[in-house]
């Protein structure tokens, strides 16, 4: 009887061991912390309400939502619309009074007219520069912040990419980000609003002088600037898949020999290890899809309503132009057209710039984890 | 004054210098400059509250800066020009250029702080 009692209360504790949680665990430190902190403010207005910033799978999942995507889309068209038309209006006013002006002039000959010309597409230029230099400047912020935000990216990458035993992808994947991130910092941040105003600056000449036509030298110059930075960019972005993609492999290679070796070695547990290995593989996996879509969709976050404010005003210096030509104000159609063709080009610039540093963020998707 | 009533101010004023010519030729010159006068200062009228109009609109806009240098030199343009015709009438072709150039350097004056707006804008863009 009493051994039938100690029996079943050994049996007892044996089972309530059993319903024990206990488990062999190792919390993944990647600095995800951190990156959210270095956020640039301009973004972090934007970010969905609630808790944000704790978790990498849930933060890709709110950013992605069509809640928040419809809401920032809405917001975004909103206010470049409103802006937008403002310009308009007062664009199309001015082309008008001027298409009156010279109409009435044009009666009086000679060089007095010619002069009133002059004035009228002074006053169409002051108007539209004036009105769109705060939306050219912000192409200039919109880089300097996409630099703040992939500077903060980095050290998440690079810690992804060696929890996943990606050593040598991660030296390889950190020295790119650099060079980029030194280019972005240093060439195109510096450039974009030169460009801009020497674009300008040879669209005013032309459009003052009457006579002399610079769109040759303007249009020759967009081109070779816009061949220059697709050729870096295009450049940059075959090394480095060519590098990453040779680093993966050859760490998988190592990881594999290692799992082997402690599979062939370690008695009893050889097996156990390379299967919990394959669960820590599919972890970080896993981690790094939600820490890459995060980054893309925070890029795209950024990216928009530049792009919107862009778009929006190229479009409205386009209809301008085209309401000026046909009134006959031929300076002024010019002057909106080269405008026009400015915004189309910084549009370029900053798409090449963000889808750059993108496919970064896709390579760190998709190399596999070394460590299966 | 209506169009229609300074076409008919002009018209007698033409039909009184064809019969004042053959009569007394010496007051010819000042009664063109006469007519000329009170053409200028009916048109005065006529255009008036269409500038008001339009400098209004502007203002309430906020592009009354821009719209302002048109409106003035417009004016200057068709004041130098009136002002001239008159003076090539009155036979001193040599006064006529001079008040054509003194309205043209009007209207280069009004460009002026406009280019001045432009050109900075553009340095500040290229010195980033």
């Amino acid at each position: 009887m009493r051994r039938a009692l100690f029996g079943l209360l050994f049996a007892a504790l044996i089972l309530i061991a059993f319903t024990l949680p206990c488990y062999a665990a190792e919390e993944i430190e990647i600095g995800y912390g951190e990156f959210v902190d270095e956020l640039p403010n301009t973004l972090v207005d934007r970010l969905p309400s609630g808790d944000w910033g704790s978790d990498p799978s849930s933060d890709a999942t709110s950013l992605v939502s069509w809640e928040h995507v419809s809401a920032e889309i809405s917001e975004i068209l909103g206010l470049g619309l409103g802006a937008s038309l403002r310009i308009l209006a007062v664009l199309m006013g001015l082309i008008l009074i001027s298409a009156a002006a010279r109409s009435l002039c044009a009666s009086f000959g000679g060089r007095s007219a010619a002069l009133l010309e002059l004035c009228t597409a002074g006053a169409v230029c002051a108007a539209a520069i004036s009105l769109q230099y705060e939306i050219l400047l912000g192409a200039a912020d919109y880089l300097a912040d996409l630099t703040l935000l992939m500077n903060a990216m980095l050290p998440v990458t690079v810690s992804l990419y060696a929890a996943g035993g990606n050593v040598a992808t991660a030296g390889v994947s950190a020295g790119a980000f650099g060079i980029f991130l030194n280019l972005s910092e240093n060439i195109l941040a510096t450039t974009v609003v030169p460009f801009s105003g020497i674009c300008l600056a040879f669209a005013l000449v032309g459009s003052m002088s009457g006579g002399l036509d610079l769109r040759s030298i303007s249009g020759t110059f967009k081109r070779i600037y816009s061949t220059a930075l697709s050729f870096i960019m295009m450049l940059f972005s075959a090394v480095m898949a060519a590098q990453t993609i040779l680093a993966s492999a050859s760490d998988s290679i190592s990881l594999r020999a290692t799992k082997f070796v402690a599979g062939s070695v370690i008695p009893v547990l050889g097996g156990s290890v390379s299967e919990s290995v394959k669960t820590l593989a599919a972890g970080i996996g896993a981690l790094r899809k939600s820490v890459g879509i995060c980054g893309i969709a925070l890029i795209a976050l950024l990216f928009l309503p530049v792009l919107v404010s862009l778009l929006l005003t190229r479009a409205v210096n386009g209809i301008a132009a085209s309401f000026a030509n046909m009134l006959g104000c031929d300076r002024e159609g010019a002057l909106l057209a080269e405008l026009s063709s400015v915004y189309g080009y910084i549009c370029g610039v900053l798409a090449v710039c963000s889808i750059t540093f993108i496919f970064t963020l896709i390579m760190l998707i998709n190399t596999g984890v070394a460590i299966q | 004054m209506t169009a229609l009533r300074l076409c008919g101010v002009a018209i007698l004023a033409v039909i009184c210098a064809s019969v004042i010519r053959p009569i007394a030729s010496g007051i010819l010159p000042s009664a063109r400059v006469a007519t000329g006068i009170v053409l200028a200062i009916s048109l005065l009228g006529l255009a008036g509250p269409a500038v008001e109009y339009v400098t209004a609109l502007s203002g309430a806009v906020g592009f009354e800066k821009y719209a302002s240098p048109i409106l003035k030199g417009c004016g200057i343009a068709a004041l130098s020009h009136g002002c001239a015709t008159l003076c090539r009438d009155s036979g001193e072709g040599g006064i006529a250029e001079y008040v054509e150039l003194a309205g043209r350097l009007e209207i280069l004056l009004l460009c002026l702080p406009l280019m001045e707006e432009v050109l900075s804008v553009a340095r500040e863009l290229i010195e980033g």
